[in-house]
C-alpha cells in the first residue's frame, strides 16, 4: 500500500501538493488572485534493441506554473520546476511584474452569484501500486525473459518497457466569496493514475521477416503477467512472416486482428465532437446547413454504421479508468449504439448554453467497441481469399468528411485462401476509411484490450478495449518494400 | 588554471538564491545608439510604442479610470500626436538616416513613417518625393501603386497593419497635397478613382466646419464625382479588378449621405425638426434616406433604425417584472415619458462563463455603462431593460427556473448601476428529437413586435428611444464602439427640452 512512499519523491503526494500550494499562495504580493497549476510524473523506462537492453532509467519532474493577477493587470504565468523557497518566491515575483505589465480591466465587476458545486468522480481503477513500485530490476527481469524467447529462435527483438506514475492539481483564490467548495468548478482536485506499456518487433537475422506484440494497461502486472505470451506472440508473428511474397493491390476480405482495428478507428474515435459539425467544420458528422432553424444538422440520431457496432465507455468499468475532472460526466457514455451515432463529446459551456444537462461530456479518450462471438480462427477458416492483418501505422487522415485514410500494414500480412493461411505476403499501403469497414463487417470477435500507449509523461490513461473484424472490399493501393 | 578555480569558488558561494537569474527582467530599455540598420530603428520605436500603451493601460487602471470614466470616444487615441518617448527615440535612431536623398529607396515605406514620427515632415515629404519621382508616368500602374501604398502610410495604415509605422495621427493634409500634385499624373481614370477612394478616412470624422471635416468632405465630393465621372466600362474594370469594388463604392456613398447629415447641417437640421416635432424628424430622416440611392438609403435606414422609427412603440410583454417604481409595471414604455427600452439579457451578451478570465469589463458591461450615465443625466428618462430566459445564467444551470434568472439578472443589471424596471418573458423553447437535443427558442412577443415586421431576433444591446407619446425616435446598439451615448443625449436631451416647453405652455 502506497504511504510514506510517495514521498520518496517520484510525484507529488496529496499531503505534499498541498502544502506546496499553501507555500506558493503565501508568497503573493501586492493583492489580486493567484491561481497554482501543478503537476508532477515519474518515468520508469527500459528499452532494449538487437536482444540488449540499451536503456534503463528513472526520470522524475515537476511542473508548477503560477498565474498572478494583481488586481486590474492582466495574467501573468511562470513555470518552474524548483521549489525550494528562493525559487518559488522568484516565480511568484516574475509572475507579478507580467501581470503588471498589462491590464484586463474590471475584473469580477458586479454581481455574480455563487459558484455551482461539482462532486469530483473517483476515479476507479487508474492506480496501481504494482506499477508505482516497479523497480528497475524488475523491469529489466521482464525484458531479459521477453529477449531470451527471441534469442531461443535465433531472432532479434527490439522493444520496450514504461511504467509511469503522474498527478495533477490546481488551486486559486479568484472570488473566495463565490466559492462553495475548496475547489472552484474549474479547477482540478489532485488526482493521480499510472500507465503501464510494453512494446516488442521481432526480426529474423535475414531481415524478411516482422513480429509484433504489445499491450497498454494503468496495472503493470497485466503487461508483466502477459510478457511470456506477448514475446511468444511476436516471435511466432516474426516466423510466419518470413519471406513474403507480392500480391496485387486491390480490394480484399480483411480479417483485422484487434490492434489492427484499433489502428484503423483511430481517426473515427477522435472525431467525436459535437462542436466542429455544429460549426459547420469538416466533420463525418457534419449533416448540412438548416435554413428554416438558422444551424448545421449533424448525423446525431442516424444510423452511421453497422448495427452490430457499438462504441462506449463506462469510467467506473476497471479496465477502462479515465482521470475524470469534476465537470466531466460522471456516468457511461455511448457514442455509437447499435450502428446509431447517438452521442458527441462536447464542453461544458455546450451542454450548459444548448443541451439538457449541466457536464462536459467527453469524447472517447478511452473506449470499448463491441464485438461477437466468432473466434480469430473461425474468421480464417469461413474466408476463402483475403488477408490477416496484425496491425497499421502510419495512418493519416486523407478527408475529414469521409474519414478516407491511409497508412501501411506493418509486422505480419498473410494470404488466406479457402479457409487456411497460405503465404506471408509483403506489406500494403492502404487507402480507406474506417466508416466503410464498419459497414462492411461481416464476422466480429470478442473485444480484448489493445496496445493504446500514451506517448509522453504525464499524458493521460487512453485505454481501449477493440475486437477483430472480418470485413469485406478493403482497399489496398500499392505494395511497399518495408518488413 | 587558478582563475577556472576561483571562479568555480564563487559560483558554488553564490548559493542557491543568487542563482535564481531564471527570472531576472531582462532589461528592456531601448538603448537606440547601438542600432546601426533602419529595421532596428522600426523594432526600437515600436518596443517603445507598445511598452507607452501597456504603460498608459495600467497606469489608467491603477488610477481606477476603468472605461466607465472615459470620454465615450474610441477613436480619441489614434487622432492625439505621438508621445514625446516615441519621438525622441525616432530621432535619435534616425539621426544615421537623416538625409532623405541618401538613404535607400527601398526603405521608403518604413522612413516616411518613421520621419514623421521624428516630426521631420519636411524630410518625410521629400522622400515621398523621391519615391514618386522614381516612378515613370508612362507606368500608370506603377504610379497608382506607388500613390496608394503612400496614401495608406500618410494615412497611418500601413500595409500589413505594422503598428510601429501608423502615422499618429493620420496626416490628410500630406494625403491631399500628394493627390493634388500627382493623382493628375495617373493617365488611366480606373486607377485614379482608386487613389482617390483610398484618401478617405473611413473613420469617424468630425462634424461641423473643422479643416478635417471639411477637408473629408471635399475628399468624398472628388471621389463621387470621379466615379459619376467614369464610363460603363471603366466601372466594369472596377469589378473586374475587385469583387469588392462596388460594395466599396455604395459604401462611399452611404458615407457621402452620412457627411450630408453631419456636416452640411443635417445633424442640426434634424435636431431641429426633433424640436418641433417627433412627426418631422422622422419625415427629414425619411428625405435623407429618399436623397440617396436605394441600396445606400437601406444602410441608411440600418444605421438610424429607420426601420422602426415613427412607428408606434408597442407594449413590452413579460412574465416577470422586476424594479419597476410603480405597481403594476405595464404598461411599458408608458405614455406621457419618455422612455428607452433595451434588449439586455446577460445570457446572450456575456454567454456561459466557463472561467475567471471571463469575468471582466466587456462591451455588455459598456451596454451597462452607458444605460446608467445616461440614467444619471436624465433621471426622469424611463428606462426598460427587457430579457427572455435562456434555461442558463452565467455558470449556473441546474435548478435555473426563469424567476431566478429574472432575479439574477436584476441584481447583476443593479450591480452596474442601472437603474430600470427588467421585464423578463419565460421563453418559449423546444429541443430538437434526441439525441441532438438542441434547444431552440422561439421569438418572442417582444422580439416580433420590436423588429417591427422584419422578424428575427432583437440582438441584446438594441436601444429604442421612444417619446412621450410612444413614438420611436431612434434605434441604436448601446454594445457599439461609436458615439452611440453621444447622439442618444443629444436626442434625449431635445425631447425633455420639448416636454417642458410643451409643459410650460
Amino acid at each position: 500500500m502506497i504511504g510514506r512512499s510517495l514521498h520518496d519523491g517520484r510525484i507529488l503526494s496529496p499531503d505534499d501538493c498541498r502544502a506546496l500550494l499553501r507555500r506558493v499562495h503565501a508568497l503573493a504580493e501586492g493583492g489580486g488572485d493567484t491561481a497554482i497549476r501543478v503537476s508532477s510524473w515519474w518515468h520508469g523506462e527500459l528499452r532494449w534493441a538487437r536482444n540488449q537492453i540499451r536503456t534503463l532509467s528513472d526520470r522524475r519532474d515537476v511542473r508548477l506554473t503560477v498565474i498572478r493577477t494583481v488586481r486590474n493587470g492582466r495574467d501573468g504565468a511562470v513555470t518552474t520546476n524548483q521549489l525550494d523557497d528562493a525559487s518559488l518566491e522568484a516565480a511568484v515575483r516574475a509572475a507579478e511584474r507580467q501581470s503588471r505589465m498589462g491590464a484586463k480591466i474590471g475584473r469580477g465587476v458586479g454581481f455574480y452569484p455563487q459558484f455551482p458545486h461539482y462532486e469530483p468522480f473517483p476515479n476507479a481503477a487508474i492506480w496501481s501500486d504494482a506499477t508505482f513500485e516497479a523497480a528497475a530490476l524488475a523491469r529489466a527481469e521482464v525484458a531479459r525473459r521477453m529477449i531470451a524467447h527471441a534469442e531461443a529462435q535465433g531472432m532479434l527483438s527490439a522493444g520496450y518497457l514504461e511504467v509511469r506514475a503522474a498527478m495533477t492539481a490546481t488551486l486559486g483564490t479568484e472570488f473566495p466569496e463565490l466559492r462553495t467548495g475548496e475547489h472552484a468548478f474549474w479547477e482540478q482536485p489532485y488526482v493521480r493514475w499510472t500507465q503501464a506499456q510494453g512494446s516488442m518487433t521481432v526480426r529474423n537475422a535475414a531481415g524478411t521477416g516482422s513480429g509484433w506484440a504489445g499491450l497498454s494497461s494503468y496495472d503493470w502486472r497485466r503487461i508483466e503477467s502477459a510478457s511470456g505470451a506477448l514475446a511468444e506472440r511476436a516471435v511466432q508473428k516474426c516466423v510466419a512472416s518470413q519471406d513474403p511474397v507480392a500480391l496485387e493491390p486491390g480490394r480484399y476480405t480483411v480479417i483485422l486482428e484487434p490492434q489492427a482495428v484499433a489502428d484503423l478507428m483511430e481517426p473515427l474515435i477522435q472525431s467525436f465532437n459535437r462542436e466542429p459539425p455544429e460549426m459547420g467544420l469538416t466533420s463525418p458528422w457534419r449533416l448540412a446547413y438548416d435554413e428554416a432553424l438558422g444551424l448545421w444538422r449533424t448525423k446525431l440520431g442516424m444510423k452511421v454504421v453497422d448495427e452490430r457496432i457499438t462504441i462506449s465507455h463506462d469510467p467506473a468499468d476497471p479496465d477502462q479508468g479515465i482521470v475524470m475532472h469534476p465537470l466531466d460526466l460522471p456516468e457511461p457514455v455511448t457514442w455509437i449504439e447499435r450502428g446509431v451515432l447517438k452521442n458527441l463529446g462536447h464542453d461544458w459551456a455546450t451542454e450548459v448554453e444548448k443541451l439538457k444537462g449541466w457536464h462536459a461530456v467527453r469524447g472517447a479518450d478511452a473506449y470499448r467497441m463491441s464485438g461477437g462471438d466468432t473466434s480469430l480462427d473461425e474468421m480464417i477458416r469461413t474466408t476463402r481469399r483475403g488477408l490477416l492483418v496484425t496491425r497499421f501505422s502510419n495512418v493519416a487522415v486523407l478527408d475529414g468528411e469521409s474519414l478516407l485514410s491511409t497508412g501501411l500494414t506493418r509486422d505480419g500480412l498473410w494470404l488466406i485462401e479457402n479457409g487456411q493461411i497460405t503465404k506471408a505476403v509483403k506489406n500494403f499501403r492502404f487507402t480507406e476509411s474506417p466508416l466503410f469497414v464498419l459497414n462492411h463487417i461481416e464476422q466480429l470477435g470478442e473485444p480484448v484490450p489493445v496496445f493504446r500507449p500514451t506517448k509522453r509523461e504525464g499524458d493521460r490513461l487512453r485505454p481501449a478495449i477493440v475486437p477483430p473484424v472480418k470485413a469485406r472490399d478493403f482497399s489496398f493501393t500499392s505494395v511497399i518494400d518495408a518488413i | 588554471m587558478r582563475y577556472r578555480f576561483v571562479l568555480a569558488l564563487a559560483v558554488l558561494w553564490a548559493g542557491p538564491a543568487a542563482g535564481q537569474t531564471l527570472f531576472e527582467w531582462p532589461d528592456t530599455a531601448v538603448d537606440v545608439s547601438k542600432y546601426t540598420t533602419i529595421e532596428e530603428c522600426w523594432a526600437a520605436v515600436g518596443r517603445v510604442r507598445r511598452r507607452i500603451a501597456e504603460e498608459k493601460e495600467w497606469t489608467d487602471a491603477n488610477r481606477g479610470m476603468w472605461r466607465d470614466t472615459m470620454p465615450d470616444l474610441v477613436q480619441g487615441t489614434a487622432v492625439e500626436p505621438l508621445p514625446e518617448r516615441v519621438r525622441e527615440t525616432a530621432r535619435a535612431c534616425l539621426s544615421r538616416f537623416a538625409d532623405p536623398e541618401a538613404v535607400p529607396i527601398d526603405a521608403y515605406w518604413i522612413l516616411v513613417p518613421l520621419y514623421l514620427h521624428a516630426g521631420w515632415d519636411d524630410r518625410a515629404w521629400a522622400l515621398v518625393e523621391r519615391r514618386m519621382a522614381a516612378v515613370s508616368d508612362d507606368d500608370p500602374e506603377a504610379l497608382a501603386a506607388a500613390a496608394d501604398t503612400m496614401i495608406d502610410i500618410l494615412r497611418g495604415s500601413p500595409k500589413g497593419g505594422h503598428h510601429a509605422l501608423a502615422v499618429q495621427p493620420p496626416r490628410y493634409d500630406l494625403v491631399d497635397e500628394l493627390l493634388a500634385r500627382y493623382a493628375d499624373r495617373i493617365s488611366d481614370r480606373v486607377l485614379r478613382f482608386r487613389a482617390y477612394s483610398r484618401s478617405l478616412s473611413w473613420a469617424t470624422y468630425p462634424p461641423g466646419d473643422s479643416v478635417e471635416a471639411k477637408r473629408e468632405r471635399d475628399r468624398a465630393t472628388r471621389v463621387l464625382a470621379l466615379f459619376d465621372s467614369l464610363a460603363d466600362h471603366e466601372i466594369d474594370r472596377l469589378v473586374q479588378q475587385s469583387q469588392s469594388m462596388l460594395t466599396e463604392i455604395e459604401a462611399y456613398r452611404a458615407q457621402f449621405g452620412a457627411l450630408m447629415e453631419l456636416s452640411y447641417g443635417g445633424r442640426e437640421a434634424l435636431l431641429d425638426s426633433l424640436r418641433s416635432s417627433t412627426s418631422a424628424y422622422v419625415k427629414l430622416t425619411k428625405q435623407f434616406e429618399k436623397r440617396l440611392p436605394p441600396v445606400l438609403g437601406q444602410l441608411y435606414a440600418e444605421a438610424t433604425g429607420g426601420f422602426a422609427i415613427g412607428s408606434r412603440a408597442p407594449a413590452i410583454e413579460a412574465d416577470i417584472w422586476i424594479g419597476c417604481e410603480q405597481d403594476p409595471c405595464e404598461p411599458r414604455p408608458r405614455p406621457g415619458r419618455i422612455s428607452l427600452v433595451v434588449f439586455a439579457s446577460p445570457g446572450e451578451c456575456v454567454g456561459v462563463i466557463a472561467g475567471p478570465g471571463e469575468m471582466y469589463l466587456d462591451r455588455c458591461a459598456v451596454m451597462l455603462i452607458r444605460l446608467r450615465r445616461l440614467k444619471q443625466r436624465f433621471p426622469e428618462l424611463d428606462i426598460t431593460t427587457v430579457s427572455r430566459s435562456l434555461g442558463f445564467w452565467g455558470y449556473l444551470k441546474e435548478g435555473i427556473t426563469p424567476e431566478r434568472e429574472a432575479e439574477l439578472t436584476w441584481r447583476w443589471l443593479n450591480s452596474f448601476g442601472v437603474e430600470a424596471a427588467l421585464a423578463m418573458v419565460r421563453t418559449d423553447y423546444w429541443r430538437l428529437p434526441d439525441p441532438d437535443a438542441r434547444r431552440i427558442d422561439t421569438e418572442s412577443a417582444n422580439d416580433r413586435n420590436y423588429t417591427f415586421g422584419k422578424g428575427g431576433r432583437v440582438q441584446s444591446g438594441a436601444a429604442f428611444l421612444i417619446d412621450e407619446d410612444g413614438i420611436v425616435v431612434r434605434v441604436d446598439d448601446l454594445t457599439a464602439l461609436i458615439e452611440v451615448e453621444a447622439e442618444f443625449t443629444e436626442l434625449i436631451a431635445v425631447l425633455f427640452e420639448r416636454k417642458g416647453a410643451r409643459a410650460g405652455k
